[in-house]
């Protein structure tokens, strides 16, 4: 295996990102990056903000951007990038990662910040993460291997064995995209893992050896990880091997656009729309100011250090700064009643998220979860995971992560409402598994399965997070006026472990040299039964269509070639689809098509 | 370089002073040595006036002796001087053994005086500015408060009193001089900080001193600086907002 001097977990986050590092054999350390924190100030801070700041001529001073390892920087990552970006919102790619399991834009084309003015200045989703990625490689050369009379390569991160942590919701495209990113910032020694099994293995290592005696074989262990923009479960379970207790990812959810942020645009709306009751109307300044101050009332209510209500004050603008405040309260009613109720409610194990009726022309920017109540969207993940038996299964341990979870009112919810589903199914109790630090836990977690591959710790089993299937048209005579049936023949089964692979020769595909191949690449988090090589006739509602495959064969034109497929799952955590031409051996990488779809 | 001629400066000094002891030591330990052999021949051939041989050796050592004085001295002066030359040299021209002899922070460019107290008046300015960008506290202290009520000048201060609040526990992280709480008593033993601790009231005579703390004192517990960029004006400590519509 490829040696560094040392292990870093990268935590790409939507909206934070965090670095940790050890020696083998040392102890995790989490990484103080240099950040741009305001114009010409440069600061040291363990989160770094996701945000990338193109901003044009007028918008900053001059040298404002300047980094002690880049005099000519002309983008902003970070604080000061985050907050600049709040007032001159065009310029700012926020939420990079989201867009890159976006299905309806090209996610290589330049199209960041969404909307924004410049053609010249827009970045591609893959590039925005690797200009994320970038600096997060700078300024660790910077700290970490900057000597006296230049730099030590051998401690530069590009040298270094690197976990790259993804949500586990991420499919295939997205890694691979991923991937794709950290290659561009310069990182080839890149392996993914999903964020709530880092959330996992941090758990483990704050435990210690103690962790086998707070689960026991047959728990199963719910990841529940609410960050700032996103929402990602998992489910884990524990059993037992040669005596020893083993840790397997069987189920993953959805990717949910919803998190911390929309809580506190809530909020703020809430209280927004109460002044303009009383005639008080807010400008956008305001707004933002009122967001913060929000947050800030949130975390202080739900923390429960406060009774009653939180005065929030928004001062006057200009210099005259008592004249134009505004005082208002957010009272300690509203927080209950906007994000327990809103985004935590009370709700039966049966219920599904509400979808919105679809309009006619939707805008294509981020599509948010509709439904925000992540209550509703946990019981229809939980209610499709069912045993051989047809029973369903129901966590027997809780682990929480994502900085939303800090709030013990919001933890004490889910576990209300998970509880409640336990007892109507009869099912077992529930234990909540204690985490130290919900901003870091990712960072360090992908440090600890470093090491722990390193030194044969404890591994979490889990392998694809989907499966995946290649349309096959039906044989059937067509019948004008109507699309021929599309069969979904499995190619890569839910689990499939990292470093193998997967013949299916039991068909035969002809491609023409010279004219690009296509396939429709579909993937299910719902079938885990499937087997490589079965196909499946009807699978409305429970597969769906990812993107398509392609690739384009050289040599004489027009020859027919028949091949074979065969899937990869790599070491790194992507999947590859390969052509493979039975007489002679030759074979051909299926690419992903990122480019919009009709989806 | 200033640092590089600086330094060759002073590792001349030390050789040359090194070079000069060990030349004073060698010269009178020389002369002592012979002086003595000299005592002891001619006291050895005036007991034994028979033995030739003797009287001549005790000659030829005493005109050494003599000569020592006279020749030898300059020679060794001269051959010390030439090594301090040559060893200063060898070790002027090895600029790797500068860069191991130096901290890190005085190799290479230092920038010039001037950037460095533009540095210094940004670093003085960035915490005002820091408290006027997160807590409105420049705002706050030029506006003229007579024409507020108090109640309305309370709620700005709400927000002002958290915001710098944060700053001060960002950038300074407080912490108290004396852990024990106001009101206490407490002994001062001889040779306790005087700048840590100020004495008020009636001081006399020697420590210890036992007295009532009072205000418990403030200082930093971590002060870690950001780097500024020297470009910007440093009289600057808030920008002008507007606002394209």
């Amino acid at each position: 295996m490829f040696f560094s001097e040392f292990i870093i977990g990268i935590d790409l986050g939507t909206t934070n990102s965090v670095v940790s590092y050890a020696r083998e054999g040392g102890s995790i350390q989490v990484f103080a990056m240099p950040q741009l924190t305001g114009p010409g100030t440069i600061e040291k801070q363990d989160i770094l903000p996701s945000a990338l700041l193109i901003p044009g001529e007028n918008d900053t001073p001059f040298q404002a951007l300047v980094l002690p390892w880049d005099a000519h920087a002309t983008q902003a990552v970070g604080e000061f990038a985050r907050n600049r970006g709040a007032e001159i919102p065009h310029r700012l790619i926020a939420s990079a990662k989201s867009w890159l399991c976006h299905e309806m834009v090209d996610r290589n084309k330049p199209i960041l910040p969404w909307e924004g003015p410049d053609s010249h200045l827009k970045l591609s989703p893959v590039a925005a993460s690797a200009a994320i990625l970038r600096h997060i490689r700078d300024a660790w050369d910077y700290e970490m291997a900057r000597t006296p009379s230049g730099f030590d390569d051998h401690l530069r991160m590009e040298n270094q064995e690197i976990l790259l942590t993804v949500p586990a919701s991420f499919d295939a495209i997205a890694r691979e995209l991923t991937v794709r990113a950290a290659q561009m910032a310069g990182l080839n020694h890149v392996t993914l893992l999903e964020e709530p099994q880092a959330a996992c293995y941090a758990w483990i290592e704050a435990s210690g050896d103690n962790w086998r005696r707070k689960v026991e074989k047959g728990d199963l262990i719910l990841v529940c990880d609410i960050g700032g923009g996103t929402t990602d479960f998992s489910l884990i379970a524990v059993s037992e091997q040669n005596g020893e207790l083993a840790l397997e990812r069987i189920a993953v959810g959805n990717h949910l656009l919803v998190g911390g942020d929309n809580m506190d645009l809530s909020l703020a709306y809430t209280v927004s729309q109460k002044m303009a009751e009383k005639g008080t109307r807010l400008d956008t300044w305001q707004m933002r100011g009122l967001c913060h101050t929000c947050r800030r009332g949130k975390e202080t209510l739900l923390s429960g250090s406060l009774s009653g209500d939180y005065p929030i004050t928004l001062l006057g603008r200009g210099s005259s700064l008592i004249g134009g405040t505004l005082k208002t309260r957010l009272s300690a009613e509203d927080v209950y009643r906007v994000l327990l109720d809103g985004f935590l409610p009370n709700c039966g194990l049966s219920e599904a998220p509400v979808k919105q009726r679809a309009m006619g022309i939707r805008e294509i920017g981020l599509s948010y979860e509709s439904d925000p109540a992540i209550t509703r969207h946990l019981a229809w993940f939980l209610s499709n995971q069912i045993d051989e038996s047809g029973k369903k299964k129901l966590p027997t341990a809780v682990l929480f992560n994502g900085g939303v979870m800090k709030a013990p009112l919001l933890r004490n919810r889910v576990v209300e409402v998970l509880t409640a589903w336990a007892e109507t199914a009869s099912g077992p109790t529930l234990r909540v598994l204690p985490s130290l630090d919900f901003d870091r836990s990712v960072a360090r977690g992908a440090v600890y399965y470093g090491l722990a591959r390193r030194g044969g710790g404890i591994r979490i089993r889990g392998g694809l997070n989907k499966s995946y299937y290649i349309g096959v048209a039906a044989s059937m005579p067509a019948v004008p006026g109507m699309p021929a049936p599309v069969k979904a023949l499995c190619v890569a089964p839910f689990g499939m472990e990292e470093g193998t692979s997967q013949a299916i020769d039991n068909r035969e595909f002809v491609l023409v040299v010279g004219e690009p191949a296509q396939f429709d690449f579909l993937g299910s988090t719902l079938r885990h039964e499937d087997r490589p090589g079965e196909v499946v006739e009807t699978w409305e509602g429970e597969i769906e269509l990812a993107t398509t495959l392609e690739t384009q064969l050289n040599g004489d034109s027009g020859t027919l070639i028949p091949v074979t497929l065969e899937s990869r799952a790599t070491e790194i955590g992507t999947l590859e689809l390969w052509c493979i031409s039975p007489s002679d051996g030759r074979q051909w990488r299926l690419e992903f098509n990122v480019r919009e779809h009709a989806g | 370089m200033d640092v590089e001629k600086a330094f060759s400066r002073r590792t001349f000094g030390v050789i040359l002073l090194f070079m000069g002891v060990l030349c004073l030591l060698f010269m009178v330990l020389g002369y002592w040595s012979i002086l003595h052999i000299s005592v002891r021949l001619t006291a050895l051939s005036s007991a034994h006036p028979d033995i030739a041989d003797f009287k001549a050796v005790a000659t030829w050592v005493d005109d050494a002796r003599s000569g020592f004085i006279r020749y030898g001295s300059p020679l060794v002066a001269a051959g010390a001087a030439l090594w301090s030359v040559l060893l200063w040299l060898a070790i002027r021209r090895n600029p790797s053994k500068l860069q191991r002899a130096l901290p890190p922070s005085q190799v290479g460019d230092p920038g010039n005086r001037l950037d460095r107290e533009q540095q210094d008046k940004r670093l003085f300015i960035h915490l005002l500015s820091m408290f006027q960008r997160e807590g409105r506290l420049l705002d706050f202290l030029s506006e003229n408060l007579d024409g507020y009520e108090d109640s309305q000048i309370g709620a700005a201060v709400r927000s002002i009193h958290e915001n710098c609040n944060k700053i001060t526990r960002k950038y300074l992280s407080l912490q108290p001089v004396l852990d024990q709480e106001e009101g206490q008593t407490l002994t001062l033993q001889k040779g306790f900080d005087t700048a840590a601790v100020k004495l008020v009231g009636n001081v006399a005579g020697e420590p210890p001193f036992t007295g009532v703390i009072r205000h418990k004192g403030w200082k930093t517990a971590k002060l870690e600086l950001p780097i500024l960029s020297v470009n910007q004006d440093a009289s600057l400590i808030a920008p002008a907002e507007v606002e394209i519509s």
